[in-house]
């Protein structure tokens, strides 16, 4: 050990006492420095949980915020979603009652070309008036009716249904309901009560018109019970039989004729009694 | 569901029986045969095998009502449906029918889509 080392800054030798003074105060100085350095370990501890908590509640409020932001693209796509359907319902609506339409369409023509059809698929008058009066049961539903073939100013019964011939009497063109329709030649229905019959008071007169000369005339007396009103597709029936049976019972006739043979409203009558059942 | 449904229409009116077989067209997997009368039908009946009846009742030689009775006393049709189309509206016509074995019974003037409907309705199509 040299002198050097023996002495203090100042040049005074270090003493014993003065060594011990100083390891002290180092080692004061070294507990203190493990205490502070306790104090910002736990310190450090305590910043680290708060920093993870912390990022655990950003974490939470971003989740939060994506949430609310999905529930409402969700109620937008839902109303958008709703107002579509309401749409859709509306013209499912529409389509039903479009289809209906349609159905009602079909139906009625497919009456009136099958009507038009028989009508039209013989020449023979047998035949013919079985056809009519086949479309007056079944397609219109009339119970008690009677085809009438002009005669001069008269109109005589030539077949009927529900009343014997004999006991239906002529009509006089211009006399009565069905004398006035005769003249006036346009289609006539009354708004009686359907069920009830009355030949002196037909409930529909369809005159049977050719090149606007009157040949002949259908009275409906009554209708089926169960036939509650006539109906649209009725009075289209009608005017068809107005038409078409006119046609067809004329061409009928006029063949019946051929040979110069004619024949009078009598015997034409009595024709179809022999070759028509009933 | 078999891809032909055979239907028997006996039906002593020309105009009637277009009319039904008109109807009975919309049903793509029906195949219709028709008959004049009851004896017709009969006939039409033992000869060939039919999933359905469809018959007026007013007709000559033999009515509708005699052809469904004697329809049901035959095991090969006892379970076939039977639809009365007349125009018989009375409620005891009705009843009638339905007892001697029909599964329907509409009164005339018809309506196609009526029809249709009764003739899926009875055959689960």
């Amino acid at each position: 050990m040299t002198d050097s080392d023996n002495s203090n800054s100042s040049g005074k030798p270090i003493e014993g006492k003065d060594f011990l003074q100083v390891f002290k105060r180092g080692v004061q100085f070294t507990e203190e420095l493990l205490q502070e350095n306790e104090r910002l370990r736990v310190r450090l501890v305590r910043l680290e949980e708060e920093n993870r908590a912390l990022v655990k509640n950003k974490v939470k409020y971003d989740s939060y915020r994506e949430l609310m932001e999905q529930i409402h693209s969700l109620d937008e796509e839902r109303s958008h979603l709703l107002e579509r359907f309401k749409a859709v319902e509306v013209e499912n609506r529409d389509y039903q009652e479009r289809y209906k339409e349609i159905e009602e369409e079909n139906n009625r023509l497919a009456n009136l070309y099958i009507a038009s059809y028989q009508l039209h698929s013989t020449l023979d008058l047998p035949e013919v008036v079985r056809i009519t009066f086949e479309i007056i049961i079944n397609l219109v539903g009339a119970l008690d009716f009677c085809l009438y073939f002009r005669e001069g100013n008269k109109l005589a019964p030539i077949r009927s249904e529900g009343h014997k011939r004999s006991e239906l009497p002529e009509i006089t063109v211009g006399k009565g309901t069905a004398g006035r329709v005769a003249q006036d030649k346009s289609l006539y229905v009354s708004g009686d009560d359907l069920t009830r019959s009355s030949v002196q008071d037909p409930k529909v007169c369809i005159p049977l018109v050719l090149e606007d000369n009157l040949f002949g005339m259908i009275n409906i007396f009554r209708f089926l019970a169960h036939k509650p009103c006539i109906t649209e597709l009725d009075r289209e029936l009608f005017n068809l039989l107005g038409q078409h049976a006119a046609t067809a019972l004329y061409s009928a006739r006029l063949r019946t004729d051929i040979g110069g043979k004619t024949h009078d409203a009598l015997s034409i009558a009595h024709m179809l009694d022999t070759q028509l059942p009933g | 569901m078999p891809d032909t449904i055979r239907v028997l229409v006996v039906e002593d009116s020309p105009t009637m029986r277009q009319l039904i077989c008109f109807a009975l067209r919309r049903i793509k997997v029906l195949e219709v045969v028709e008959a004049d009368d009851g004896v017709d039908g009969l006939k039409k009946l033992s000869s060939d095998r039919f999933d359905m009846i469809i018959t007026d009742i007013n007709m000559p030689v033999m009515d509708g009502l005699k052809l469904v009775s004697m329809v049901r006393n035959d095991d090969t049709y006892k379970d076939v449906p039977i639809i009365i189309i007349t125009t018989e509206g009375a409620a005891e016509d009705r009843q009638r029918a339905l007892s001697l074995g029909a599964n329907a019974y509409i009164t005339k003037p018809i309506q196609a889509p009526q029809v249709i409907n009764c003739v899926k309705e009875l055959l689960g199509i």
